[in-house]
């Protein structure tokens, strides 16, 4: 599957920015990656847009990663938790707070009981614990999309 | 189970049952080995294992080799008890699991840039994170870890190492493991602190 260029998306209209593309056959998604490991957005950036999305940017901290939000409203949001200063739980707070529709993935390497039910009840959409399988990100980029189709 | 009975319960367990800290040894190691066979998408094997526990003041002395290790990352935790998780790699063979990692051909990577030192910190932070979810699933404890960094050379070890409470000992659980398809060695260490 070839990636695909660039699209002029107005990024205030959400959640009609999610574009049909008809050679993927699903909705295209705005997805911002926040990992504070240049090495897990790497990944994660190649999976997301292997799938036809588009990663409108990365932040490498929670700060960065609200900050980013804030200004670029994306469809998506995958989430570290541990990363320097404020830290994912607070980020994903911070987000849920300035836009209660944000759909956000936690993608951890902690994946502890505790957490991952924290996590959820804080309002993650879902948690994903490193390593991931590929297709277990696409899957669950798919299923977020599809309700937000649905409720759009 | 509450965090204080998890606590006493597993505190107790590290300092009473040479048995059973073999145990937690077994759970971690193969734990950490699963998860760092999921990430490579290689088979990964052990070539030696062992726990031990020592007085933190000795950890130099017990786990000097590691002084030679030209390449680590490693992270703290706090939680139901306080430890530090590291891995070791030669040079070499650091460049060679960020290779691995980046899908790059064996020699195409020749310095350990901050995209290949972030690749090793993560392959820490997920393979030593595993270890540490196995942990709280067997004993309903918990741990907060820290983030990860990769570090250029060890010449204090103790500095390092040396968990983030005021234990007087700690139980050491190292792994000598090897990925054969390109021949990368490394050694995964987990340092507990054990309350007196």
């Amino acid at each position: 599957m070839g990636k695909k260029g660039p699209v002029n998306i107005d990024p205030l209209s959400f959640p009609g920015n999610l574009l049909k593309t008809p050679d993927v056959g699903h909705c295209m998604a705005r997805v911002l990656i926040v990992d504070d490991a240049a090495f897990m957005r790497r990944v994660l950036r190649d999976i997301i847009e292997d799938a036809g999305h588009e990663v409108v940017n990365e932040a490498a901290t929670g700060e960065e990663g609200l900050e980013l939000y804030r200004s670029l409203k994306p469809d998506l949001v995958t989430l570290d938790l541990v990363m320097p200063g404020e830290g994912g739980k607070a980020a994903l707070k911070a987000i849920l707070d300035h836009d209660p529709q944000a759909r956000v993935i936690v993608v951890s390497a902690v994946g502890q009981k505790d957490d991952m039910e924290a996590a959820l009840k804080a309002g993650a959409s879902d948690f994903l614990i490193k390593p991931f399988e590929k297709e277990a990100v696409v899957k669950t980029m798919q299923r977020l999309l599809a309700a937000v189709d649905t409720r759009g | 189970m509450g965090i204080l009975k998890g606590r006493s319960g597993f505190m107790g367990r590290l300092r009473t049952s040479i048995q059973e800290l073999q145990g937690i040894g077994e759970t971690t190691t193969r734990a950490g080995l699963t998860t760092l066979e999921r990430l490579t998408r290689t088979p990964v094997e052990t070539r030696a294992s062992s726990v031990h526990m020592v007085p933190s003041s000795r950890l130099q002395h017990t786990l000097g080799v590691h002084t030679k290790s030209e390449v680590s990352a490693r992270f703290p935790f706090t939680g139901t008890t306080t430890g530090v998780a590291a891995l070791f790699f030669s040079r070499e063979h650091a460049v060679q699991l960020a290779e691995l990692l980046l899908g790059s051909k064996k020699g195409s990577i020749s310095r350990l840039g901050e995209l290949e030192q972030s690749t090793i910190a993560e392959t820490a932070n997920i393979a030593l994170n595993g270890c540490l979810n196995a942990l709280s699933r067997q004993d309903g404890v918990r741990f907060d870890p820290g983030v990860p960094e990769c570090v250029r050379g060890v010449k204090d070890l103790d500095a390092f190492l040396k968990p983030p409470g005021a234990e007087a000992h700690v139980a050491v659980v190292e792994t000598v493991f090897l990925e054969p398809s390109r021949g990368i060695e490394g050694t995964m260490l987990l340092v507990l602190g054990v309350e007196e």
